[in-house]
């Protein structure tokens, strides 16, 4: 009986590989260089004025990325770093935000602020849309669509609610249907 | 990514620190003088902290908007 060797054995990690890295050798195992709250803003007003940091910033920007996201990443790799704990990065995120939206400002570089706000405020609350399309149902029965699933939801269903408009049966034309069908 | 919690409180705070007019500083003259201001006073809630950078920081956006 002979087993077939696969070549993509050899690409799987050696158990213990991670093991073989002395300790303390990446940034994050070592303790942050700054702690206290003014030291890291401090940091990041230096290090977003710099024009090394400045010109990619511009870059996302111009993208289209969101400030919120930029933000986010750069206080997270100010973590991996080992420049703050990662506490502080959130806490110092309003700041970035904010320092970010200036350098955008004296640049004259149009940004969006947050993606997932745009989505939030475009957002119609549910019981506004329901009074509307009530409204609407209401005053021009034949635009709304009774068929429609989100406009059957709010279509008056009491005593008192108009029936549907349905054409009379009695005016039907009797129609030859072969007595073993029905 | 940052807490919207968080993220409100110190919009609140700015709202109210960008309001709110600077203070006039009063003169002290003799010994008291010479004082340096003690840090002691000031606040230490990160909030405060924090929320008093962004004020900084926007109030030169401001300043900047209204130059163009």
């Amino acid at each position: 009986m002979t087993s077939e060797f696969s070549p993509d054995l050899l690409q799987a990690p050696i158990p213990g590989m991670s093991l073989t890295k002395a300790p303390k050798e990446m940034p994050f195992e070592n303790p942050p260089e700054l702690f206290k709250i003014e030291d890291v803003i401090e940091h990041y007003v230096n290090r977003i004025a710099d024009p090394d940091v400045e010109d990619p910033l511009l870059l996302m920007l111009d993208e289209g990325v969101g400030i919120d996201l930029i933000a986010d990443f750069i206080t997270t790799s100010g973590t991996r770093n080992s420049i703050h704990s990662l506490d502080l990065g959130f806490l110092v995120n309003p700041v970035v935000r904010e320092l970010i939206k200036y350098i955008a400002d004296s640049a004259n570089v149009e940004y969006v602020d947050s993606y997932a706000e745009i989505e939030k405020r475009k957002k119609i609350p549910y019981r506004e849309m329901r009074t509307v399309i009530k409204e609407v149902f209401q005053t021009n029965p034949d635009i709304a669509d009774p068929q429609d699933p989100e406009v059957a939801k709010v279509v008056p269903k009491g005593l008192m609610a108009r029936a549907p408009e349905m054409k009379p049966m009695l005016d039907a034309m009797p129609t030859d249907t072969p007595k073993e069908n029905l | 990514m940052a807490n919207p919690r968080y993220i409100k409180k110190v919009e609140e705070k700015v709202k109210e620190l960008m309001l709110k007019k600077p203070k006039k500083k009063k003169q002290v003259k003799g010994l008291l003088e010479s004082r340096k201001e003690d840090d002691s006073r000031k606040s230490m809630d990160v909030i405060d902290v924090v929320a008093g950078h962004v004020a900084d920081i926007r109030k030169k956006r401001m300043e900047l908007k209204n130059d163009k």
